[in-house]
């Protein structure tokens, strides 16, 4: 399925959104300024009507003068909320419709970062209102599942206590842990910029507090909902019988493939065909997400459930990308299939079932392979920039890698869910020799997503060479002036099988990806006109290997950041750089490194936090919520 | 390099602190409740451990009909 190279309907929406900053400002007119006082104040203003109206709901609720937060609910514990106390059942949906809400933001944020570049001024992008009221939400989730059991109520032995009469879940004092270091997000992301610029890249320290806030939420969730189901189990339910496993399997299954959604999200810049990274970033990271999220789909929900998960998350980033591209009007977003890997855990588990370290590895390794098969063919029907035979061997090794770190995690995740420790039938007897085997293998899967991470990271720039840019035609005039483009590279010989020769234009209303066609070694053109006025920035791109590097074609005057213009010249010869400059215009050059790794240290730092808190949090479930002896001639069962 | 350099570049749009503020202050505001809460309750503990029924939260006041959560 070809992709469209230029997208214009962006430019049509924002129009009709009325964005006053876009259409009538160019770029080069856009304000450097910081926010004004009484911007301030009224943002702080509306700030403490909402402490005020969450206060007030947790004190009304807790002294009984409010009935409102009971019957809410009493009316989730309804539908797929059967089986479960209200205090776990109510926030799960609050946090489903906000996580929702935050991913339809961040993708249509991103694509109007891409289309149009940075933002003019605090209140222009009404993007981050979908994000900053779905974050939002995540937090009031946690916070109604703190509130909601009522004085001198217990809910679920694995309770944290705040007060004697007070005691909290554990999954729902996470969820809200989770939603407030995704909101820190926010303010040390205006903090960021401040020292580095205004970049735009999603793969900015801060920006990842965003997304991995939003995305490791859905493990407090799995934890709350295992929390809800012991204690509804343990008070006898409401009715006396259990409710019907459909309910649960529905429950947990969204759940999981929720947890795939948050996993996969961390792409979203290959998704859009624009990555400033080598593209042995994505193999790596499609399969730690589905090794982790399918294998502890598969252990947690029970036979089907890593399908299941894929479904509902084909629903959701589907339907999010439908309602970007397709409503709203901006960018369209292709989605990793998944599907495949889900088989390969199914198959998997015919036999592994019952040793989830094992299905873990094993699963990983087939997401590594017959997965990364997978992809590989469907990256070439549905994606802007698909692999090459260039990433074959290093995105395979990576594949693998990423899938079994994540194929443990996973069965680690699940089994400490049910209350099982691993290690156990190994020879692992005590419940401190399987934490420390539970933590041991948590680090070392971390320790190896890391160093495939950091071989990733690694890229150079070729030295001396150059390109020569040729406009063989120009159409049009001004803004909507287009050319094509031949491109000499010297030396000619330089590539061999690159992953991906191209011109890349954006943040001129749209996005244009085109992959060049060769002509003879070293010799590329245009296969359709490439945008060379208004406010596009038009750099040709080259990667091939470990090389990532780029030649500007055209780049428009920037009056806030004092940069000219550079023309498209019809025969002109530019040296090949690295491209972190001329995508990233904005970035502040000069600054000290270790103010960098200062900086990055502390998101490292709060993230690391938070890691450790979801860890803490599966362990101590595990712990306390251990799992009912059973007959040895018990068929396998999904779990309470 | 496609940039001149700039002396004293004014940051380019405080975007992320001003919007963001009605969402994180609350955040604080209510962890901070919490927190007190927790604090005021440990203190208690050690001040006065013979006392079981009293409860300075002041959300265990008097309740109105208490409706179980569990099914």
């Amino acid at each position: 399925m070809p992709q469209p190279p230029t997208d214009s309907a962006a430019r049509t929406a924002a129009r009709v959104l009325g964005h006053p900053a876009v259409t009538h400002l160019a770029q080069q007119d856009r304000p450097a300024g910081g926010a004004a006082i009484d911007q301030v104040v009224i943002a702080s203003g509306a700030g403490a009507v909402l402490a005020a109206v969450l206060l007030l709901l947790g004190w009304g609720h807790r002294s009984g003068r409010l009935t409102w937060l009971t019957r809410a609910a009493a009316l989730a514990e309804r539908g797929a909320g059967r089986g479960l106390p209200g205090w776990a059942a109510l926030p799960s949906s609050v946090a489903l419709v906000s996580l929702l809400t935050a991913l339809l933001g961040m993708y249509w944020d991103i694509s109007l970062h891409i289309s149009h570049g940075r933002d003019v001024g605090p209140l222009a992008n009404i993007a981050h209102y979908p994000i900053l009221f779905g974050l939002f939400g995540i937090f009031t989730a946690g916070v109604i599942a703190v509130v909601l059991p009522l004085p001198g109520e217990r809910p679920g032995a694995a309770a944290v206590r705040i007060t004697r009469t007070w005691y909290a879940p554990t999954g729902g004092v996470l969820l809200a842990g989770a939603g407030f270091y995704a909101l820190l997000g926010f303010p040390l992301d205006d903090v960021w910029h401040r020292v580095f610029g205004q970049d735009v890249t999603l793969w900015g320290p801060t920006h990842l507090m965003l997304i991995g806030g939003a995305g490791l939420s859905l493990v407090a969730m799995m934890i709350l909902e295992r929390e809800g189901r012991r204690a509804h189990a343990a008070s006898g339910g409401g009715s006396g019988s259990r409710p019907p496993g459909w309910a649960q399997w529905i429950r947990r299954g969204m759940t999981a493939g929720g947890l795939l959604v948050g996993l996969s999200v961390f792409q979203a810049e290959y998704d859009f065909g624009v990555p400033q990274f080598r593209l042995v970033h994505q193999p790596l990271l499609i399969a730690v997400a589905a090794g982790c999220a399918l294998v502890s789909a598969r252990l947690w929900v029970g036979r089907g459930g890593a399908l299941f998960a894929v479904a509902f998350y084909m629903l959701v980033r589907g339907g999010v990308s439908l309602a970007v591209a397709g409503i709203i009007g901006e960018l369209w977003a292709a989605v990793p299939l998944y599907f495949a890997e889900a088989l390969c855990v199914e198959v998997a588990a015919l036999v592994l079932a019952r040793r989830p370290l094992a299905l873990g590895v094993v699963s990983g390794l087939l997401i590594g392979t017959a997965g990364f098969a997978a992809e590989f063919a469907w990256t070439h029907l549905a994606y802007r920039l698909p692999w090459t035979g260039d990433i074959v061997v290093e995105g395979m090794a990576m594949a693998v890698v990423g899938g079994v770190a994540g194929g443990v995690c996973g069965a680690m995740l699940a089994e400490g869910l049910e209350g099982r420790l691993p290690g156990r039938g190994h020879g692992v007897v005590s419940n401190r020799g399987s934490r420390n085997v539970a933590r041991a293998l948590f680090a070392a899967s971390l320790a190896a997503f890391a160093a495939a991470l950091v071989n990733c990271q690694i890229f150079t720039v070729p030295r001396g060479e150059t390109a020569t840019l040729i406009l063989t035609a120009v159409h049009g005039a001004g803004e909507d002036r287009t050319a094509d483009v031949r491109v000499e590279l010297s030396p000619r010989g330089g590539l061999d099988g690159p992953s991906w020769v191209d011109i890349t234009a954006w943040q001129g209303e749209g996005l244009h990806v085109d992959r060049l066609v060769r002509e003879a070694p070293g010799v590329y053109r245009t296969s359709v006109p490439a945008p060379i006025g208004g406010q596009w920035k038009t750099l040709v791109r080259v990667h091939d290997g470990r090389e990532l590097a780029g030649v500007p074609v055209y780049l428009p005057r920037d009056k806030a950041i004092n940069a000219p213009e550079m023309p498209a010249q019809p025969h002109v010869t530019r040296a090949v750089t690295g491209e972190r400059h001329i995508l990233q215009r904005e970035l502040k050059t000069g600054l000290p490194p270790w103010l960098w790794a200062a900086c990055s240290a502390v998101v490292l730092a709060c993230t690391l936090t938070l890691l450790i808190a979801l860890g803490w949090g599966v362990a101590r479930i595990a712990r306390v919520l251990p799992e009912p002896a059973r007959p040895a001639s018990t068929p396998e069962k999904v779990g309470t | 390099m496609t940039t001149l350099p700039s002396a004293a570049a004014e940051p380019l749009a405080a975007h992320s602190a001003v919007t963001a503020i009605p969402f994180f202050i609350p955040t604080f505001v209510v962890v901070s409740v919490i927190a007190v809460i927790i604090w005021r309750d440990r203190r208690t503990l050690d001040d006065a451990p013979a006392t079981p029924d009293e409860d300075h939260s002041g959300e265990g006041g008097d309740r109105g009909p208490h409706t179980p959560s569990v099914g």
